[in-house]
């Protein structure tokens, strides 16, 4: 059959200068986020610039892995045969303890997942040398 | 109204819609161009400026200038996503006024619902960049992220699924009444309930078609637009917007850039809500429409289900709204900004037959673009 019938493995990221930190704290089993020296902000994604006051002064920060379901959907169909074959499963934008929103897979019951919830941080390895930061519901939430 | 006219649209045409596997992008494009010129009663030979969007080419004007044997003295390829052609006219009465060009073009053609059945590699921009922290998750975009604006906004005030629904179900009554609607069976609110979840909490129904298809727009000065075959749809307002790339990075997800640039682009008309009698949003999901009309200022935050339920946008109701049928049901092929822009003119001119909305003198056209990311804005007018 085609090549789109049997479909194609799921995306891994294409790490780059400025990504590196964050990937390879996610491998290490830690969140590790970007973090203004200067005016002292969290941020994500990992970039060359503070977004809020433009400063080079920035370092990887260790972050707690805790945080709050801002919104989420619960996926019954993708196009990608690798993802389709997992629905139905949650995508959740998270609002960090920290600050930051970040766009994760929480791997949850889709019918135990509220808005207002709090989740923590798991990680998921996707190739020997990538793992991918994804959520769960906390325990103690 | 304090805004000069200056520039005006003269020409419209849809190239052939819905599943066109004879077309290429560029033949659709061709086709809407010769109609859109037939339509202002000028020739290809007379433009002199080439504006497209689309992902189909590393620089689309240049691409289409050259397939059309043009070569014109302004070109545009801007690309913010469906919203990109109501960007472009207002850059192309930039150039206009600015003396660049006289006779601009402005055109879009996909053959996305064909190219569907073919074969394609995976793109490798999709894992890049900032999309290196959304690929890997199984994000189906766009869908996924106007799922999640749906949801924070159900959260947030209460929005129904039925109320969302019932922007499909007055969409469709437009649609039956256009000939070159895709989809003009009846539909229910219980139709939309029940047709499978693609996101939740969007059903297959909340969500717009798939479909090939092309249009085009002429824009032209106000000297040409006097000598003109049809009566010339002024441009009164202009503006484009954008708060996000990634739908993680919207700093609300109940509030489209469409609150920057409805504003603006009356403003610069000089005219209020209040004055506009004809309304086309871009609907690529139920929601879409209703953060839009939220975020232009029709109803206060969060009262965009009540809005729903209290108006009729349907055909002899008193809000008339996407009176095409939409890119719900009536033609969607990738992006969609340049069909509302056809539909309005023509709406203006009195010529759109059974679904003509009576008295439509002024226009507000809202595109909106990527994950609800851009916003454009454009007021357009009889004399």
């Amino acid at each position: 059959m085609t090549q789109e019938k049997e479909g194609w493995p799921a995306p891994l990221p294409t790490i780059d200068s400025e990504s590196a930190a964050y990937w390879q704290a996610a491998h290490e089993g830690y969140l590790g986020i970007p973090h203004c020296k200067s005016c002292d902000k969290y941020f994500f994604y990992p970039r060359a610039i503070c977004p809020f006051c433009q400063s080079k002064e920035l370092e990887t920060a260790r972050v707690s892995g805790r945080g709050t379901i801002y919104s989420y959907t619960v996926v019954r169909r993708h196009p990608n045969p690798a993802f389709n074959a997992r629905v139905p499963y949650v995508i959740a934008l998270i609002d960090l303890a920290e600050g930051p929103r970040l766009l994760t897979a929480l791997r949850s019951n889709p019918e135990e997942v509220k808005i207002g919830s709090a989740v923590e941080a798991i990680f998921e390895e996707l190739s020997p040398q990538i793992s991918l930061p994804c959520f769960k519901l906390a325990v103690n939430g | 109204m304090n805004s000069e006219l200056s520039v005006a649209i003269v020409g419209v045409a849809e190239s052939d819609l819905g599943k066109t596997p004879q077309h290429t992008v560029m033949s659709l494009q061709a086709q809407a161009a010769l109609a859109a010129l037939d339509d202002a009663g000028l020739t290809m030979a007379e433009v002199d400026g080439v504006v497209t969007a689309g992902a189909w080419g590393w620089a689309p004007s240049l691409q289409l200038a050259e397939y059309l044997g043009l070569k014109p003295k302004y070109i545009d390829s801007t690309n913010i996503g469906g919203s990109s052609f109501e960007a472009h006219v207002g850059h192309a009465a930039m150039a206009i006024k600015a003396g660049l060009c006289e006779v601009v073009l402005i055109a879009y053609g996909s053959t996305q619902r064909s190219d569907s059945s073919r074969k394609r590699p995976p793109d490798a921009n999709a894992t890049r960049l900032n999309l290196q922290y959304e690929a890997p998750y199984g994000m189906p975009s766009p869908v996924g992220a106007y799922a999640l604006a749906a949801m924070r906004h159900m959260h947030q005030y209460g929005t129904t699924p039925e109320q969302l629904a019932k922007i499909a179900v007055t969409t469709r009554e437009w649609a039956r009444l256009n000939p070159k609607a895709l989809m003009r069976d009846p539909l229910t609110v219980a139709d939309v309930l029940k047709s499978p979840y693609i996101c939740e909490p969007l059903h297959l129904l909340d969500c717009c078609l798939v479909t090939d298809g092309g249009g085009a727009l002429i824009v032209t000065s106000k000297e040409r637009a006097r000598s003109a075959r049809k009566k010339p749809i002024w441009l009164l307002g202009h503006a484009e917007s954008t708060t996000h790339d990634r739908i993680s990075a919207m700093p609300d997800l109940t509030v489209t850039p469409a609150a920057i640039t409805g504003p603006q682009a009356l403003a610069q008309a000089g005219l209020t809500l209040s004055d506009i009698n004809l309304v086309e949003i871009y609907d690529s999901f139920t929601i879409t429409v209703l953060l839009t009309l939220e975020s232009l200022g029709f109803c206060k935050p969060g009262e965009g289900g009540a809005f729903v339920d209290a108006h009729n946008f349907a055909p002899g109701g008193d809000f008339p709204l996407n009176t095409n049928g939409g890119g719900l049901s009536y033609t969607h092929p990738g992006m969609y900004g340049i069909f509302p822009l056809i539909e309005a003119v023509r709406q203006l001119r009195d010529e759109a037959g059974d679904r003509q909305v009576g008295g439509a003198s002024l226009a507000l056209v809202q595109g909106t673009g990527g994950v609800l990311s851009s916003a454009a804005t454009c007021i357009l007018g009889v004399e």
